[in-house]
């Protein structure tokens, strides 16, 4: 049982150690191929060759993140066959199908009008090449797009009906894929990589004021990228209150772990800040908070858009309790979920031993059986309602770092684009303005990845909700054999960002010795 | 075009010398050596893969005692 858990946690270290360095390239491909896109507009609706300097310029830094990002999330898909097979099989028709559209239809859509975008200049017409950026552009938001049907399935596990004999879930109807969960994390994780980008290009833009080179360039890069990045800011915050509707909804302990909320209420208050107190356990009277200042009646709006609505804490769902539109629900409590988990697991036995036997009767009898206590199937793997609880201290920082890194970006990007716009000559002048800007650009990285922390640190420990946790979606593998690739991802990856940001670099300071105002 | 975009190309040179090698890497070293996929290396056949998923999935510790 030890090595199971050093199994367990390790795959589950090195798989969150990919995708944070994977989410490290992606979202700037996401905006910055938007931004880029937009600037190759202005120039052919205008033909002014310096929007042909810009948007070439910013085309390279894509060039260079998509070079170097592309295929590491690749990894991912190594680490499902080796570290979490019994996951791969268990959900394999379900999951493979996003993820082979995406690799069929939007990969080759990237790579094909990528080519026409980064080499066509002067061999196709300017129409051509400038639809051939858009859809460069358009193929990536496609890409993340069936990536993110597959997590919010994880997530939001529906049409999909198991099969005892395959011992797989197989899918029953493709639309129900693109969910309310999926479609508000689509858009939300886009949008952050335009909220992003923008960051990133004021960021870069500054760093030419800071130089004193390319005053009009930068100003132009500042005005698209602000633009872009205040749009994607804006529109990830309203499809982020969706997606905490959509949390409420599907995954209440997740929205309660965010909170670290053991006790809901009526016109529950959040905590706008607050240190969680690590003595406080779901089974102890502990007080949740060392130190908190609340916003009345925030949780319910958030959650409930109702400022009376009850939201439920963590032992509320533990009981099974909960309200919606004033009447005291009885969902089912945890214990009785664990209990009908091994009653499903226990016929999921029987229907093996019939199969060994021969014995159809029994096998379609105990087949309707796993069937009826499915939806719990995950919880079998319990022995206690606390260890169905994310961990609550990450999750309720990592939303707070999010929110608050969020909140700072939009005064930044409406300081910025106002002042730019009403004094250019003062905030070319205003250097400490330039420095902020360019200590903002590794801010916005920690907001996004905090995101991504939030949205599946507070899922633990579900591989898929419900149905599978990590201690069962495990692979039966050496945890020697995990650790070393760890390690060996970890070399690589740091390697592939250093050459990322030291080219960048070599090729933002070579620029500012060039004229990039023609 | 690729093979004009190629020659025409500066900072791009290093970046395919990156890509290519990151390639070679991931696929012939990193998946072949470190990735096999267990439950095909393993089993046979997809009937002996399921039953191999239901033996774990089906069988917790308490589930043996």
């Amino acid at each position: 049982m030890d090595n199971l858990i050093s199994v367990v946690d390790w795959s589950r270290w090195q798989f969150a150690m990919t995708a944070i360095y994977h989410w490290l390239f992606v979202p700037l491909t996401l905006g910055l191929s938007v931004i880029v896109a937009v600037m190759e507009s202005i120039y052919l609706k205008t033909n002014d060759s310096k929007w042909l300097t810009t948007t070439k310029f910013w085309m390279t830094l894509l060039a260079i993140n998509f070079a170097i990002g592309v295929a590491t999330g690749i990894i991912l898909e190594f680490e499902f066959g080796t570290n979490w097979s019994n996951y791969s099989w268990f959900v394999g028709d379900i999951f493979g199908a996003p993820l082979a559209i995406e690799g069929i239809l939007a990969f080759f859509m990237e790579a094909t009008f990528g080519a026409v975008m980064f080499f066509g200049w002067n061999k196709v017409s300017k129409r051509f090449h400038l639809l051939s950026t858009w859809l460069t552009a358009i193929g990536a938001s496609i890409s993340a797009l069936w990536i993110l049907v597959a997590n919010s399935w994880m997530q939001y596990p529906v049409g999909m009906r198991f099969d005892a004999m395959q011992m797989r879930n197989v899918m029953m109807d493709f639309w129900s894929l693109f969910s309310g969960v999926a479609v508000n994390k689509f858009f939300h994780a886009v949008l952050s990589g335009w909220a992003l980008s923008g960051v990133f290009v004021i960021g870069v833009s500054c760093f030419f004021l800071w130089k004193r080179s390319n005053r009009e360039f930068a100003i132009r890069s500042i005005k698209v990228g602000g633009w872009i990045g205040l749009a994607g800011l804006l529109l990830c915050m309203w499809t982020g209150d969706g997606s905490a509707v959509e949390v409420t909804r599907t995954q209440p302990m997740k929205l309660a772990a965010m909170e670290g909320l053991y006790e809901g209420s009526s016109g529950q208050s959040i905590v706008a800040l607050g240190i969680v107190n690590p003595e406080k356990r779901w089974n102890n009277d502990e007080e949740p908070y060392l130190f908190e200042i609340s916003v009345p009646k925030g949780l319910s709006i958030l959650a409930r858009h109702d400022m009376d609505a009850f939201v439920p804490g963590i032992n509320d769902i533990i009981r099974g309790v909960d309200v919606v539109d004033g009447d005291t629900v009885n969902t089912v409590s945890y214990e009785e979920r664990i209990r009908r988990g091994r009653m499903a697991q226990a016929s999921l036995r029987e229907f093996a031993k019939a199969m060994d036997e021969g014995d159809e009767i029994t096998m379609h009898y105990k087949a309707e059986e796993i069937q009826e206590n499915f939806p719990y199937f995950g919880y079998g793997y319990f022995n206690s309602p606390g260890e169905a609880i994310p961990p609550v201290a990450l999750t309720f920082y990592m939303f707070r770092v999010m929110v608050a890194l969020g909140s700072y970006f939009l005064l930044f990007y409406v300081v910025v684009l106002f002042w730019v716009y009403k004094r250019e000559d003062s905030f070319v002048a205003a250097r400490w303005m330039q420095l902020v800007a360019m200590v903002s650009v590794p801010l916005m990285w920690l907001c996004s990845e905090a995101g991504w922390a939030v949205a599946e640190v507070g899922r633990q420990p579900w591989t898929v909700q419900d149905l599978l946790p990590t201690c069962a979606a495990i692979s039966d593998i050496p945890v020697s054999s995990v650790i070393v690739t760890f390690w060996m991802f970890a070399g690589i990856f740091t390697i592939l960002l250093a050459a990322e940001v030291s080219i960048m670099i070599n090729w933002v300071n070579k620029s500012t010795r060039k004229d990039l105002n023609k | 075009m690729y093979r004009d975009g190629f020659r025409s190309m500066t900072i791009g040179r290093t970046l395919w010398a990156i890509v290519i090698l990151k390639l070679i890497v991931l696929f012939f070293v990193v998946k072949l050596i470190f990735f096999p996929n267990i439950l095909q290396r393993d089993y046979a056949d997809d009937e002996a893969r399921a039953a191999a998923v239901r033996t774990h999935l089906s069988h917790t510790p308490d589930s043996d005692k």
